[in-house]
Protein backbone atom coordinates (compact mmCIF):
# COMPACT_ATOMS: atom_id res chain seq x y z
CA UNK A 1 0.00 0.00 0.00
CA UNK A 2 1.63 3.44 -0.90
CA UNK A 3 1.89 6.10 1.59
CA UNK A 4 0.02 9.10 1.14
CA UNK A 5 0.82 12.36 2.50
CA UNK A 6 -1.70 13.56 4.99
CA UNK A 7 -3.49 16.77 4.80
CA UNK A 8 -1.54 17.98 7.51
CA UNK A 9 1.92 16.97 5.89
CA UNK A 10 0.87 18.67 2.75
CA UNK A 11 0.44 21.69 5.01
CA UNK A 12 3.66 21.39 6.49
CA UNK A 13 5.36 20.63 3.62
CA UNK A 14 3.97 23.82 1.97
CA UNK A 15 4.64 26.63 4.59
CA UNK A 16 7.95 24.76 5.02
CA UNK A 17 8.51 25.78 1.48
CA UNK A 18 7.33 29.12 1.62
CA UNK A 19 9.34 30.04 4.95
CA UNK A 20 12.28 28.61 3.39
CA UNK A 21 12.18 31.13 0.20
CA UNK A 22 11.08 33.91 1.95
CA UNK A 23 8.90 34.96 -1.17
CA UNK A 24 7.85 31.54 -2.82
CA UNK A 25 6.78 31.32 -6.50
CA UNK A 26 4.82 28.78 -7.88
CA UNK A 27 6.87 26.72 -9.20
CA UNK A 28 9.83 26.68 -6.35
CA UNK A 29 6.99 25.86 -4.26
CA UNK A 30 5.75 23.18 -6.82
CA UNK A 31 9.64 21.59 -6.38
CA UNK A 32 10.25 21.90 -3.00
CA UNK A 33 6.95 20.96 -1.58
CA UNK A 34 6.46 18.14 -4.27
CA UNK A 35 2.93 19.02 -4.82
CA UNK A 36 0.86 18.91 -8.64
CA UNK A 37 -0.39 22.33 -9.20
CA UNK A 38 -4.08 21.72 -8.61
CA UNK A 39 -2.89 20.07 -5.09
CA UNK A 40 -0.88 23.61 -4.18
CA UNK A 41 -4.01 25.43 -5.43
CA UNK A 42 -6.32 23.96 -2.79
CA UNK A 43 -3.63 23.97 -0.21
CA UNK A 44 -3.15 27.77 -0.79
CA UNK A 45 -6.74 28.13 -0.73
CA UNK A 46 -7.13 26.66 2.21
CA UNK A 47 -4.09 28.64 4.35
CA UNK A 48 -4.83 32.14 2.84
CA UNK A 49 -8.28 31.49 4.33
CA UNK A 50 -6.75 30.77 7.61
CA UNK A 51 -4.46 33.48 7.29
CA UNK A 52 -1.18 31.98 6.90
CA UNK A 53 -0.11 33.28 3.47
CA UNK A 54 -0.63 36.73 2.07
CA UNK A 55 0.09 36.93 -1.62
CA UNK A 56 3.35 39.54 -2.58
CA UNK A 57 2.36 42.09 -5.10
CA UNK A 58 4.15 41.85 -8.30
CA UNK A 59 4.46 40.56 -11.87
CA UNK A 60 4.78 36.77 -10.89
CA UNK A 61 2.04 35.29 -8.69
CA UNK A 62 4.56 34.71 -4.99
CA UNK A 63 3.28 33.96 -1.49
CA UNK A 64 5.05 34.83 1.63
CA UNK A 65 4.54 33.92 5.53
CA UNK A 66 2.13 35.86 7.40
CA UNK A 67 3.18 35.94 11.23
CA UNK A 68 0.39 33.90 12.14
CA UNK A 69 1.67 31.14 9.60
CA UNK A 70 4.81 31.29 10.87
CA UNK A 71 3.50 30.46 14.27
CA UNK A 72 0.97 27.61 13.03
CA UNK A 73 4.00 26.11 11.09
CA UNK A 74 6.02 26.06 14.58
CA UNK A 75 3.31 24.60 15.80
CA UNK A 76 2.42 21.85 13.21
CA UNK A 77 6.47 21.36 13.43
CA UNK A 78 6.21 20.86 16.62
CA UNK A 79 3.60 18.30 17.01
CA UNK A 80 5.42 16.63 14.14
CA UNK A 81 8.24 15.85 16.14
CA UNK A 82 6.56 14.96 19.35
CA UNK A 83 4.44 12.49 16.99
CA UNK A 84 7.36 11.67 15.12
CA UNK A 85 8.87 10.91 18.42
CA UNK A 86 6.07 8.00 19.10
CA UNK A 87 6.75 6.48 16.22
CA UNK A 88 4.18 8.04 14.32
CA UNK A 89 5.56 10.34 11.40
CA UNK A 90 3.21 11.83 8.89
CA UNK B 1 -7.37 -5.57 59.28
CA UNK B 2 -5.04 -6.19 56.17
CA UNK B 3 -7.45 -6.96 53.76
CA UNK B 4 -8.68 -3.84 54.36
CA UNK B 5 -5.81 -1.87 53.88
CA UNK B 6 -5.78 -3.90 50.01
CA UNK B 7 -9.27 -2.29 49.79
CA UNK B 8 -7.95 1.38 50.24
CA UNK B 9 -5.44 0.81 47.54
CA UNK B 10 -8.10 -0.76 45.47
CA UNK B 11 -9.59 3.03 45.50
CA UNK B 12 -6.95 4.78 46.25
CA UNK B 13 -4.94 3.95 43.02
CA UNK B 14 -7.78 3.89 40.30
CA UNK B 15 -8.19 7.83 41.63
CA UNK B 16 -4.59 8.49 40.99
CA UNK B 17 -5.31 6.96 38.08
CA UNK B 18 -8.37 9.35 36.55
CA UNK B 19 -6.37 12.09 37.12
CA UNK B 20 -3.58 11.27 34.88
CA UNK B 21 -5.05 10.27 31.75
CA UNK B 22 -7.68 13.85 32.33
CA UNK B 23 -3.88 15.38 32.57
CA UNK B 24 -2.79 13.79 29.22
CA UNK B 25 -5.98 15.17 27.66
CA UNK B 26 -5.89 18.57 28.74
CA UNK B 27 -2.38 18.66 27.46
CA UNK B 28 -3.30 16.99 24.02
CA UNK B 29 -6.14 19.47 23.34
CA UNK B 30 -3.65 22.64 24.04
CA UNK B 31 -0.48 21.12 21.52
CA UNK B 32 -3.73 20.45 18.76
CA UNK B 33 -3.04 22.32 16.18
CA UNK B 34 -5.67 23.50 13.38
CA UNK B 35 -6.56 21.94 11.39
CA UNK B 36 -6.59 18.78 13.58
CA UNK B 37 -3.51 16.03 13.84
CA UNK B 38 -4.89 12.72 14.08
CA UNK B 39 -2.40 11.09 14.95
CA UNK B 40 -3.04 13.62 18.35
CA UNK B 41 -6.24 13.10 18.42
CA UNK B 42 -6.31 9.75 18.45
CA UNK B 43 -4.10 10.71 21.76
CA UNK B 44 -7.36 12.44 22.84
CA UNK B 45 -9.66 9.86 22.42
CA UNK B 46 -7.01 7.43 24.33
CA UNK B 47 -6.66 9.59 27.47
CA UNK B 48 -10.39 10.38 27.30
CA UNK B 49 -11.43 7.05 27.03
CA UNK B 50 -8.70 5.56 29.64
CA UNK B 51 -10.30 8.24 32.33
CA UNK B 52 -13.75 6.97 31.80
CA UNK B 53 -12.58 3.37 32.21
CA UNK B 54 -10.81 4.94 35.03
CA UNK B 55 -13.55 6.07 36.25
CA UNK B 56 -16.00 3.13 36.43
CA UNK B 57 -13.25 1.13 37.57
CA UNK B 58 -13.44 3.47 40.59
CA UNK B 59 -16.76 3.45 41.00
CA UNK B 60 -16.51 -0.54 41.00
CA UNK B 61 -13.88 -1.00 43.72
CA UNK B 62 -16.37 1.52 45.60
CA UNK B 63 -19.18 -0.64 45.58
CA UNK B 64 -17.04 -3.46 46.47
CA UNK B 65 -15.90 -1.52 49.57
CA UNK B 66 -19.06 0.20 50.52
CA UNK B 67 -21.49 -2.88 49.73
CA UNK B 68 -19.44 -5.76 50.68
CA UNK B 69 -17.32 -4.98 53.77
CA UNK B 70 -16.92 -8.66 54.58
CA UNK B 71 -16.22 -10.40 51.34
CA UNK B 72 -13.39 -10.04 49.88
CA UNK B 73 -14.58 -10.26 45.91
CA UNK B 74 -17.73 -9.81 45.15
CA UNK B 75 -20.88 -7.84 46.74
CA UNK B 76 -23.04 -10.39 48.48
CA UNK B 77 -26.65 -8.76 47.17
CA UNK B 78 -27.66 -9.50 43.65
CA UNK B 79 -28.30 -5.58 43.27
CA UNK B 80 -24.98 -4.64 44.53
CA UNK B 81 -23.50 -7.68 42.66
CA UNK B 82 -25.07 -5.84 39.16
CA UNK B 83 -23.62 -3.15 40.07
CA UNK B 84 -20.21 -3.87 40.15
CA UNK B 85 -20.23 -6.15 37.38
CA UNK B 86 -22.04 -3.54 35.19
CA UNK B 87 -19.74 -1.09 36.41
CA UNK B 88 -16.09 -3.66 35.90
CA UNK B 89 -18.09 -4.03 31.92
CA UNK B 90 -17.87 -0.60 30.99
CA UNK B 91 -14.46 0.18 32.78
CA UNK B 92 -13.14 -2.59 30.71
CA UNK B 93 -15.16 -1.40 27.50
CA UNK B 94 -13.52 2.14 27.76
CA UNK B 95 -10.46 0.96 28.27
CA UNK B 96 -10.27 -1.63 25.41
CA UNK B 97 -11.66 1.45 23.02
CA UNK B 98 -8.48 3.50 24.66
CA UNK B 99 -5.85 1.37 23.64
CA UNK B 100 -7.43 0.33 20.94
CA UNK B 101 -7.39 4.07 19.34
CA UNK B 102 -3.65 4.31 19.53
CA UNK B 103 -3.19 0.52 18.48
CA UNK B 104 -5.41 1.23 15.41
CA UNK B 105 -3.16 4.69 14.87
CA UNK B 106 -0.04 2.68 15.05
CA UNK B 107 -1.08 -0.38 12.89
CA UNK B 108 -2.82 2.02 9.61
CA UNK B 109 0.31 3.14 9.10
CA UNK B 110 2.07 0.26 9.42
CA UNK B 111 0.31 -2.08 7.79
CA UNK B 112 -2.64 -4.69 8.17
CA UNK B 113 -0.29 -7.29 9.57
CA UNK B 114 -0.28 -7.08 13.21
CA UNK B 115 -4.35 -6.10 13.24
CA UNK B 116 -4.79 -9.20 11.33
CA UNK B 117 -3.40 -11.05 14.25
CA UNK B 118 -6.11 -9.97 16.73
CA UNK B 119 -9.17 -11.38 15.14
CA UNK B 120 -8.12 -15.11 16.67
CA UNK B 121 -8.78 -13.27 20.08
CA UNK B 122 -11.98 -12.53 19.31
CA UNK B 123 -12.92 -15.62 17.40
CA UNK B 124 -11.38 -17.81 20.55
CA UNK B 125 -13.76 -15.35 22.39
CA UNK B 126 -10.78 -15.00 25.45
CA UNK B 127 -11.78 -12.48 27.93
CA UNK B 128 -11.47 -8.78 26.85
CA UNK B 129 -8.49 -8.28 29.67
CA UNK B 130 -6.78 -10.33 27.01
CA UNK B 131 -7.92 -7.83 24.39
CA UNK B 132 -6.57 -5.23 26.12
CA UNK B 133 -3.50 -6.65 26.77
CA UNK B 134 -2.90 -7.44 23.56
CA UNK B 135 -3.74 -3.99 21.63
CA UNK B 136 -1.39 -2.20 24.81
CA UNK B 137 1.21 -4.71 23.81
CA UNK B 138 0.84 -2.77 19.99
CA UNK B 139 2.01 1.06 20.73
CA UNK B 140 4.36 -0.61 23.79
CA UNK B 141 6.23 -2.54 20.16
CA UNK B 142 6.34 0.30 18.14
CA UNK B 143 7.26 2.59 20.22
CA UNK B 144 10.29 0.17 21.34
CA UNK B 145 11.13 -0.48 17.13
CA UNK B 146 11.24 3.60 17.54
CA UNK B 147 13.13 4.31 20.10
CA UNK B 148 15.66 1.59 18.90
CA UNK B 149 15.54 3.03 15.40
CA UNK B 150 15.70 6.82 16.66
CA UNK B 151 17.01 6.97 19.98
CA UNK B 152 16.45 10.25 22.43
CA UNK B 153 15.41 10.49 25.56
CA UNK B 154 11.92 11.21 25.16
CA UNK B 155 11.65 7.85 22.63
CA UNK B 156 12.89 6.09 25.60
CA UNK B 157 10.43 7.50 27.77
CA UNK B 158 7.32 6.73 25.63
CA UNK B 159 8.72 3.24 24.77
CA UNK B 160 9.27 2.50 29.07
CA UNK B 161 5.49 4.72 29.21
CA UNK B 162 3.51 1.68 26.70
CA UNK B 163 5.57 -0.85 27.82
CA UNK B 164 4.43 -0.46 31.49
CA UNK B 165 1.17 0.10 30.36
CA UNK B 166 1.02 -2.90 28.86
CA UNK B 167 2.55 -4.74 31.88
CA UNK B 168 -0.16 -3.36 33.92
CA UNK B 169 -2.93 -4.88 31.12
CA UNK B 170 -0.88 -8.39 31.35
CA UNK B 171 -1.15 -8.45 35.09
CA UNK B 172 -4.50 -7.67 35.02
CA UNK B 173 -5.07 -11.21 33.51
CA UNK B 174 -2.36 -12.45 36.02
CA UNK B 175 -4.90 -11.04 38.49
CA UNK B 176 -7.95 -12.90 36.77
CA UNK B 177 -6.26 -16.34 36.47
CA UNK B 178 -4.25 -16.65 40.04
CA UNK B 179 -7.58 -14.90 41.88
CA UNK B 180 -4.99 -13.14 44.12
CA UNK B 181 -5.86 -9.74 45.65
CA UNK B 182 -2.38 -8.42 45.85
CA UNK B 183 -1.98 -8.31 42.42
CA UNK B 184 -4.66 -6.20 40.93
CA UNK B 185 -3.62 -2.70 42.93
CA UNK B 186 0.40 -4.05 41.94
CA UNK B 187 -1.02 -4.28 38.28
CA UNK B 188 -2.61 -0.78 38.73
CA UNK B 189 0.54 0.89 39.96
CA UNK B 190 2.47 -0.38 37.01
CA UNK B 191 -0.32 0.80 34.91
CA UNK B 192 -0.13 4.11 36.94
CA UNK B 193 3.42 4.25 36.18
CA UNK B 194 3.48 4.07 32.82
CA UNK B 195 0.32 6.19 32.44
CA UNK B 196 2.54 9.13 34.22
CA UNK B 197 5.53 8.57 31.54
CA UNK B 198 3.24 9.02 28.93
CA UNK B 199 1.40 12.19 30.01
CA UNK B 200 4.84 13.44 30.90
CA UNK B 201 5.78 12.86 27.36
CA UNK B 202 3.83 15.58 26.13
CA UNK B 203 5.20 19.50 26.60
CA UNK B 204 2.52 21.15 28.48
CA UNK B 205 3.20 24.78 27.32
CA UNK B 206 0.57 25.73 24.33
CA UNK B 207 1.35 25.91 21.08
CA UNK B 208 -1.98 27.94 19.64
CA UNK B 209 -1.45 28.21 16.14
CA UNK B 210 -5.55 28.44 15.87
CA UNK B 211 -6.52 31.00 12.95
CA UNK B 212 -9.41 31.84 11.14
Amino acid sequence: MPAYRTHNRLMLDLLRAVRDEGEAYTTRVLMLANLTHAKLQDLVEDVQKRGWLEEVAGVRKAWKLTPLGAEALAGLERVDKLMQDFGLGL
Amino acid sequence: MYVDSWRLLWVAVPLLMAALPIVGWVRTRRLQTSPPDPRLRAFQWFFALYAAGVVFRFGSMLVLMVLAPSEPRLPPSDDARLLFEGAGIASTAFTVAALGAVAFTYVRRTGPAVMAALPPFLVWRVGTDVLSAALALIPAWFALQNHRANPNPRTLRISIGFGLLALGQLGFIGFLIRDAFVLGPFSQAVALAGMATLVTAFPPAKVKPRAE
